[in-house]
């Protein structure tokens, strides 16, 4: 009996200890993107009536370290500083002008790193997670070229190619083509927002493989009003009271 | 890269061995074994589906709308995996009480039809799910190109090895009685349901389908992150390492469901699994104690009601 639990430990040792270091170990939606995630709930507390901007504040505050690690602390000093003066207007305009910068930091490092298909077909996920949530300020005003962006995003997927597996459906890259779409993308974001250049500090080189898959962990926000956050324990509590009443009954 | 293949490839295929041995060693023990190539024919089934699973998520589902579809196909088999892992512990909990030394021989009642298709089902989701993580796995390793992981020696290497690891296992367990055999390898399954539904509800919270009212309830990174990529953010970000390696959180994350900044609903789901798991353990167990007694009380008074004077 001893000796069988001490090759069972050990091979249960073996199994798990040899997790091998694999970059993209994350459990993050791709076509999600944190920043424009947050954006999108201050946009909800700014426009309530009066604007809630010491929530809007909490909220920036969990991407702040993020915004300040891959675009420079001053971009964080203009959305905070707008807050601050309680100017509602403006801390959406600075907001916008940030999410534009994200695209560009993500287009920016597929560029770099073209061919690493998995990684840019990521990066280029939440390059597009971030335009829709700019889209309807885009859409508003030009329509049209809201259509144009779009499209261009989806040429620049086409052109990232497909390795396809094992032979099925394999296509090749074509990286003038997403060199095209990056520049046009780029570049018609800067009327809408406002934009001279894409230069608020700087742009880290993380901002690759490891960024695709590290997740933004450092949320100690959480909003208390809201039912949904309160569910998944309240679920939980109810499963292991009505067992533990169940095995109340079953001993008597 | 061939090394990383072949860890991948000798962690996915013991952990999948690991459960059908299982299995396929109860129906050897209770001389059933002419439906173990059932249990294997659903195992291949699932190596041909991880295929099928890998041609989607490489071929079809390849536009921004379908692209985050690879996390709810995650999500669903490992719960899943975590609910059947939890069914096999009671099957297991309930044999283990009914075996005893010698009797074994004597068990092939206990396997049904329904028993039986059950068995084929868990080999197939087992194997599903590791080949799928396989996949995914691989498509990180290969920057994409899937196909590349399985050319060259790693994968094959890493495959025959676990496959001569388990062997070795299950070979010496023979000469184990099934129940003590049950117990130890029961209560790694446990182990294992357990962090299988911490990972989902943990996934669940970061797509935010789910809330938290605590995202995190303490945050050790500095003493012992959970992933090697924590370790080089946290280096990143602080210019100090963490006192531990990823490496060790890695695998303490998948034997008992370790995070190194936990949600309140992971812990409260991680201790209730075992508090609920224990609880209806023992009152099933006090069900067949109080059946047995039944039964012994019926064949003690049985002879009784059939001495009457109707018996002709």
């Amino acid at each position: 009996m001893k000796k069988i639990s001490l090759l069972s430990i050990i091979i249960i040792l073996l199994t798990f200890s040899v997790q091998p270091h694999v970059s993209a170990y994350t459990y993050g939606d791709p076509s999600k993107e944190k920043i424009a995630q947050v954006y999108e709930k201050m946009l909800t507390k700014l426009n309530q009536s009066p604007p809630n901007f010491e929530e809007a504040e909490a909220l920036y505050n969990t991407v702040k370290e993020e915004v300040d690690m891959h675009m420079g602390e001053e971009a964080s000093k203009l959305v905070l500083n707008a807050i601050e003066n309680e100017d509602k207007e403006a801390t959406i305009e600075h907001m916008q002008k940030l999410l534009a910068f994200n695209i560009s930091r993500r287009l920016n490092a597929i560029e770099k790193n073209f061919n690493n298909y998995d990684t840019s077909k990521k990066l280029l996920a939440k390059g597009f997670a971030t335009y829709k949530t700019l889209s309807p300020a885009v859409s508003d005003e030009y329509p049209e070229l809201d259509k144009k962006i779009k499209d261009h995003f989806d040429l620049a997927l086409e052109s990232l190619g497909n390795p396809g597996l094992f032979g099925v459906g394999e296509k090749e890259s074509d990286k003038e083509q997403f060199l095209t779409s990056k520049s046009f993308i780029l570049d018609n974001l800067k009327k809408p927002f406002n934009i001279e250049e894409y230069r608020i500090g700087h742009f880290t080189e993380s901002a690759t493989e490891d960024d695709s898959a590290g997740q933004v962990k450092n949320d100690g926000y959480t909003d208390f009003s809201d039912l949904k956050n309160w569910l998944p324990l309240l679920f939980l509590g109810a499963i292991i009271m009505v067992v533990v009443l169940y095995f109340l009954r079953k001993r008597k | 890269m061939e090394i990383q293949a072949l860890l991948i490839t000798f962690r996915e295929v013991l952990e999948a061995l690991l459960i059908i041995g299982i299995i396929t060693t109860y129906l050897k023990r209770t001389e059933n074994s002419k439906y173990s190539k059932y249990v294997w024919l659903g195992a291949g089934l699932a190596v041909l589906a991880s295929v099928g699973v890998a041609m989607l998520f490489q071929v079809v589902f390849t536009s921004f709308a379908a692209m985050g579809s690879e996390i709810y196909l995650k999500v669903s088999i490992m719960f899943a995996s975590s609910l059947l892992l939890t069914q096999m512990v009671f099957w297991m909990a309930k044999h283990s009480k009914n075996l005893k030394g010698k009797m074994e021989g004597k068990m092939g009642e206990l396997v049904t039809t329904g028993n039986i298709i059950g068995m084929v089902i868990h080999s197939f989701l087992v194997v599903l799910r590791e080949g799928v993580e396989t996949v995914f796995f691989f498509a990180a390793i290969t920057g994409g190109d899937i196909g590349k992981g399985f050319e060259g020696w790693g994968a094959i290497t890493g495959a025959v090895i676990a496959a001569t690891v388990s062997y070795a296992f299950f070979k010496g367990t023979m000469r184990v009685p099934l129940k003590s055999f049950f117990k130890v390898t029961g209560a790694f399954i446990v182990m294992i349901a357990a962090g299988l539904l911490v990972q989902g509800i943990s996934m669940l919270q970061d797509i935010e389908i789910i809330g938290s009212v605590m995202p995190h309830v303490y945050d050790i990174t500095w003493l012992l992150p959970e992933h090697p990529i924590d370790y080089a953010h946290f280096l990143r970000d602080t210019g100090t390492a963490p006192i531990f390696s990823g490496d060790i959180g890695i695998f303490l994350k998948a034997l008992f469901g370790y995070s190194s900044m936990p949600s309140i609903e992971e812990i409260v789901g991680y201790i209730g699994y075992f508090i609920v798991i224990y609880l209806l353990v023992k009152a099933n167990n006090n069900d067949s104690v109080k059946q047995m007694e039944a039964q012994q009380k019926m064949q003690t008074s049985y002879p009784k009601q059939v001495a009457g004077p109707n018996i002709k």
